[in-house]
């Protein structure tokens, strides 16, 4: 039973559906990822929406990290650490509840958004932004272009990114979650720079596991570093190879040393959590630290303006907005439109995602109603050990009055309460930001779920359906696995236009392996036609100036069949686009019986694959890079696609390939 | 049936006067079934063994001597000290789907993979993979007299979510046998590899037999049956009977006597090497060289794989 708690200690007055489920113990924190099991939060990742400055918030040491441009105001998004030393004796969501509300500035209060908490022992004492970096040193090539890479698991020290003179050509690296040191230019983790990188390579010989020991990059005291660099391989290993490493393993064009590289390793196991939550600030400083360093490296190697700058971005979830408006997204668009001002050869480069034939989006649109309610399945699997999410987004501006979202639940799983939520503002909530409400799905008094609308960003209903694990995980709750029905009922609510839609996306709840968090992937079932590939883009590359990148199948040139498609809707018997659409596609598969491409394992000489649109992203900031080195544009020399089978439609094969290939062969 | 049939077409001459064997030449060992000469491998290592336990309070050691003196002792480490080892037991376990196929491969003795390094093969390296396996067989002798006194439980003993990926082995966890073989392996090859002095990449061989030694130990706590501190007790007794072997051959082998008062501390290569930080991790080893007795078959071993030699 979720217990009602004094308005001050509401975490849902304060911040929005995924952090009222994480952090309560009632729904679904036992079910989080470590970080958020902690017993209490004092160091926190957060971000701040729209203008203004967080360091205003009262009783909180407020931290920025490096900004670009530095000003601390004039973000669409503001990413920021802070830390609270007062002592709060409350369970973690009636403490974040209290901090937020004594934190936050009366201007501040509603943008502010909670991230994940931080290690203690990553936060920096001395935070010293301006210093210079001691030991940087200017390549001996004047760089002509700057690759950014953020990622998990970068093993620095391979080989493969030396230059020809046996140098790093890695700039600047960011461990945002290594152990700090005393003072530092970054707020929290550990900034490593060339000169260290070259200097460790010298001290370690060929022992870079002992080398990446010395430094916290392999660091079993710290969970967020962990023994990731231990691996054989690593996801961020093998992007950092394809963007930005040469070797044998490693396709063209070779690299020059005109070419540096600022990397930035997020959290190990960012990947852990399934509901896309408490990542943004991570991922966004990463960003503005690789603008800022890229700007560094051109003011101290006597370049006037900025530098051609290509940062591949591998990353993403899969519901959202897909609107190009999510905070992520706006965030990112502003940085790409700012930096196009002073330098237009500017790109964040990001995979489409891997979702097209994993039944995880749904399109119910106004011809799909039947007496004014429209069913869709939701089949969740047994023995899934993580939180499932479901989101269902409202068309921009409808007013939805009167409709709600019911739950009818598999057969044989009893008695339930709170199976249904109307799609309206609660009034008893006096919510500090967007309009919301709450209902929890119960059995016998113990929380099964959570059902919540919100009116995202205060231009867009969003319906969230959270459910706990299927499998028996040690608490005394356990959701039934089987096909759960969602049913939308518009009762006597307006219905939508003929040309509107519905969309409904599934978090992705798979497992990676080496995190051990036993997640399976639900989907969903429906009439002919409902459940699709086409639309189920990731939810944080929509931004209109982003770079996406899908997977290309080599020798058959089909797109990759889990290469994630654009949303085409089927209006009159034509399909029509909607929405963010693949840019260009890149090699993801070698072919059909050669799964995924080649690239670096963890310790130099060492390979190994990865299938995924992850690899064809990389494979195209590779080649971007490489052409601004030489002087030309981004995208210059952009293959065209493999010609149609007749009677294909060329709006199918955009949706799933964008306008043409990169031009690498593997 | 066979002897009837054919005896008569020998004749009845009287039998000749044999022409005799040496008593006493090392050549007679190449005569010698290989287990035979196992026997007396395993007798002359055995011959100088000695080892005592003291027990003082709370701290009880193990020390293993050689023709009389004592050459690694080890101290019974603490039931905290056990406790905080079951984190970094722990911690390895993501590692044991990519290394499972090379854990399981290394349930017995893994000289396949000293011989991938070196290049060995049954048909040319007879002699040096019978000096591996004799340096195996007194490193797992001297390693269950060690662990036998000071019976240590086993990681999945102290906590139950280890879930250990093979059968822990019936025998106590500190030293790690696995370690010690390795390591008492590890430190004949380098001698060996000298000797040869064919190989032109001699340093990357060494180099990667000294990997190899350490990925074998850790591979045991990767499986969940051994803590870090097993492998610092099982390399240190490993290079002692390493030397001792080498003794035995006739070799000298410096080195001092070892003390382990272990730490909680992870296990690599390089801190074992490393003065400060096997400091740390609790090790001390004296400067007063030791050296064991010269024995006739491991001599006659020694200069048979000596003669071997690979590489160029």
């Amino acid at each position: 039973m979720y217990a009602q708690r004094p308005p001050e200690e509401r975490i849902d007055r304060y911040a929005g559906p995924y952090e009222r489920w994480v952090f309560s113990e009632e729904l679904g924190r036992p079910y989080a990822f470590p970080a958020i099991r902690q017993p209490e939060a004092r160091h926190m990742a957060a971000i701040l929406e729209g203008d203004g400055d967080p360091s205003q918030m009262k009783d909180a040491e407020t931290r920025l990290p490096p900004l670009w441009p530095p000003q601390a105001a004039g973000h669409a998004v503001t990413p920021f650490v802070f830390r609270n030393d007062n002592e709060v004796d409350l369970s973690p969501d009636r403490a974040l509840a209290k901090r937020l509300g004594t934190l936050t500035a009366p201007d501040l209060s509603p943008r502010v958004r909670l991230n994940m908490p931080l290690d203690a022992a990553s936060w920096v004492e001395t935070y010293a932004p301006e210093t210079p970096a001691a030991q940087w040193r200017r390549p001996a090539r004047t760089p002509k272009a700057i690759l950014g890479v953020i990622d998990n698991g970068l093993p620095f020290a391979h080989r493969a990114f030396l230059d020809t003179n046996g140098k790093t050509r890695i700039s600047h690296l960011w461990l945002q979650s290594a152990r700090a040191l005393p003072s530092d230019r970054v707020p929290v983790g550990r900034e490593i720079t060339n000169g260290e990188i070259d200097a460790l390579r010298t001290a370690h010989g060929a022992d870079e596991r002992r080398l990446y020991r010395s430094v916290g990059a392999i660091d079993g005291d710290m969970p967020e570093v962990g023994r990731l660099l231990d691996h054989h391989a690593t996801h961020g290993g093998h992007i950092l190879g394809l963007a930005g490493g040469n070797g044998a393993r490693l396709p063209g064009p070779e690299l020059g040393d005109d070419i540096q590289i600022v990397a930035v390793q997020l959290p190990n196991t960012v990947a852990w959590d399934t509901s896309g939550f408490g990542k943004e600030m991570f991922m966004l400083s990463a960003l503005h630290y690789i603008f800022a360093r890229a700007s560094e490296i051109a003011r101290d190697c006597g370049v006037a303006g900025e530098l051609p700058l290509v940062v591949n971005f591998s990353y993403g979830w899969s519901a959202g907005r897909h609107d190009g408006r999510s905070e992520m997204e706006a965030a990112i668009q502003q940085m790409l439109a700012r930096r196009r001002q002073v330098q237009p050869e500017t790109a964040v480069v990001m995979p489409t995602g891997n979702t097209f034939d994993s039944d995880m989006h749904a399109r119910v649109a106004a011809s799909d109603f039947e007496e004014g309610t429209a069913r869709v399945g939701w089949r969740l699997l047994p023995d899934d050990r993580t939180s499932s999410y479901l989101e269902i987004w409202l068309p921009e501006e409808f007013d939805p009055q009167g409709w709600q979202v019911r739950l009818i639940p598999p057969p044989g799983s009893g008695p339930l309460t709170g199976t249904a939520i109307d799609i309206s503002a609660d009034p008893e909530l006096d919510p500090v930001g967007d309009l919301r409400r709450f209902v929890e799905l119960e059995r016998d008094g113990h929380n099964l779920g959570q059902l919540s609308v919100d009116f995202h960003r205060g231009s867009r209903w969003r319906v969230i359906v959270a459910m706990i694990p299927t499998a028996e995980t040690g608490t005394d709750r356990r959701l039934p696995s089987g096909l759960w029905t969602i049913e939308i009922a518009r009762g006597h609510g307006t219905p939508i236009g003929e040309s509107e839609a519905l969309y409904l996306w599934l978090q992705r709840d798979d497992d990676p392996r080496a995190l051990g968090m036993g997640g399976r992937q639900s989907h969903l079932e429906g009439a002919s036609g409902m459940v699709r590939g086409f639309g189920c883009l990731s939810a944080i590359c929509s931004a209109p100036d982003a770079t996406r990148v899908a997977g290309l199948q080599g020798g058959t040139g089909q797109p990759a069949a889990y290469s994630s498609g654009g949303g085409l809707d089927r209006l009159s018997g034509n399909p029509v686009a909607w929405g963010a659409q693949p840019d260009f596609a890149a090699l993801s598969d070698q072919g059909p019986s050669r799964p995924g491409l080649p690239s670096l394992g963890t310790i130099s000489g060492s390979g190994a694959r990865l299938v995924g649109t992850s690899a064809a992203a990389a494979l195209a900031s590779r080649w971007m890079v490489s052409n601004a080195a030489s002087g030309k544009a981004l995208q210059d020399g952009l293959a065209p696609l493999p010609l149609l089978p007749p009677g294909d439609a060329r709006i199918l094969r955009a949706a799933r390939l964008g306008r043409g290939r990169v031009p690498i062969e593997l | 049936m066979t002897a009837e049939a054919l005896r008569h077409l020998g004749g009845d001459a009287v039998p000749p006067v044999p022409g005799e064997l040496t008593p006493g030449d090392p050549s007679n060992y190449g005569r010698l079934a290989v287990w035979v000469r196992g026997s007396l491998y395993v007798s002359e290592y055995l011959s100088g063994i000695g080892w005592k336990s003291c027990n003082a309070g709370d701290d009880h050691t193990s020390v293993l001597q050689v023709d009389g003196a004592d050459w690694v002792t080890l101290h019974r480490p603490s039931a905290e000290l056990l406790r905080d080892q079951t984190r970094r037991v722990s911690d390895y376990a993501p590692l044991r789907e990519e290394r499972g196929a090379e854990i399981l491969s290394q349930l017995g003795f893994p000289t396949a993979y000293f011989a991938m390094i070196l290049g060995l093969h049954s048909a040319s390296s007879k002699k040096t993979f019978e000096l591996i396996t004799a340096t195996q067989v007194a490193a797992a002798h001297s390693a269950m007299i060690v662990k036998t006194a000071l019976a240590v439980r086993r990681p999945d003993q102290v906590d139950g979510r280890i879930l250990p990926m093979i059968p822990t082995p019936g025998h106590g966890s500190f030293p790690s046998a696995h370690a010690t073989e390795a390591y008492a392996v590890l430190t004949v090859l380098e001698a060996l590899v000298e000797a040869w002095g064919s190989h032109a990449d001699r340093a990357g061989r060494v180099a990667m037999l000294r990997g190899l030694a350490e990925r074998i130990a850790v591979n045991r706590t990767v499986a969940g049956v051994h803590y870090p501190i097993d492998s610092w007790a099982g390399a240190t007794l490993g290079r002692a009977v390493g030397r001792a072997v080498l003794g035995r051959c006739g070799r000298i082998a410096e080195g001092g006597a070892s003390v382990l008062d272990a730490t909680d501390v992870d296990f690599f290569d390089h801190d074992l090497r490393d003065p400060a930080a096997s400091a740390a991790a609790g090790l001390s080893v004296d400067t007063q060289a030791l050296r064991s007795n010269p024995m006739p078959a491991f001599t006659w071993l020694w200069e048979q794989a000596a003669g071997e030699s690979e590489g160029g």
